[in-house]
């Protein structure tokens, strides 16, 4: 192996690390989509009859991302040698925080209210996104995530069922957009 | 080395994969990296599958980097 071969490895793998985590569109879309038709959901049930639990939606959606994220996971490193880089690593992390921030938000809507908690729940999504994306070098994901960060602000100024809306605008413009831009790219 | 420099860890396969080299080659050259401790080697189930996964000690990476020192002190770069 001389010098140029080495070289040409270490630049193929910084393009293979781009492109692993490029192939992720297909859980931005999944959880994008359902986040967004459960806020929807929400919004519909309580607008029609408010004595609904509507926020059993989300018993239903989490549950059902979390079981097609482990399925879509499990189907991407089957049909791929495992490797982790330092671009893995960074994710990781970035994804564990990102947990720490929902629960904080789950903490925030029992003890003080819902609305606050979804504020939080937007500004850490957005957060996610621009990080993502500044890590893998998307735009999309950045611009997505700069776009949907003021509808935290909003969320605070209004009240429910109209926040279960801003959340699911909020969940479109910073994950269904990039998602499908990604997918987009992936298939050319 | 250089391709184990550059991640944390990786699968035999995809070293296989990449280098575009034989199995067995791979392999040998792996062993030897082992025994001078460069990198270790280890197999774990993922999914299912036993997979022999590698990655670089402390000692390959500073191998790598006298390696590549010596390298730099012969070419004129």
């Amino acid at each position: 192996m001389n010098a140029q071969h080495s070289l040409d490895i270490m630049t193929e793998m910084v393009s293979a690390a781009q492109a692993n985590h490029r192939r992720d569109s297909f859980f931005y879309l999944l959880w994008g989509w359902i986040v967004a038709f459960a806020g929807i959901a929400e919004f519909t049930m309580r607008s029609w009859n408010p004595s609904i639990p509507a926020e059993l939606v989300w018993l239903v959606a989490i549950p059902a991302g979390s079981i097609g994220s482990i399925i879509g996971g499990i189907r991407q490193e089957r049909n791929q040698p495992y490797v982790r880089t330092s671009l893995d690593r960074s994710v990781t992390h970035l994804l564990m925080g990102f947990v720490g921030l929902l629960t904080l938000a789950i903490a925030v809507g029992i003890t003080v209210n819902w609305n606050a908690a979804y504020a939080v729940f937007i500004a850490a999504y957005s957060c996610l996104t621009v990080s993502m994306g500044g890590i893998l070098r998307f735009r999309p994901l950045v611009v997505g995530g700069i776009c949907a960060f003021p509808l935290s602000i909003v969320a605070l100024l209004i009240t429910f069922p109209v926040t279960s809306l801003v959340l699911s605008a909020a969940i479109v413009i910073s994950y269904v957009i990039p998602g499908h831009v990604l997918r987009r790219r992936e298939l050319r | 080395m250089s391709l184990l420099v550059s991640v944390d860890e990786a699968e035999f396969t995809f070293l296989v994969q990449t280098t575009k080299a034989a199995k067995g080659n791979v392999s040998i050259q792996l062993s030897s990296l082992q025994n001078a401790g460069y990198i270790v080697v280890w197999k774990a189930n993922r999914n299912g599958k036993q997979r022999t996964l590698c990655r670089i000690t402390d000692k390959g990476l500073q191998a790598m980097a006298d390696y590549t020192e010596a390298l730099r002190s012969y070419l004129p770069l």
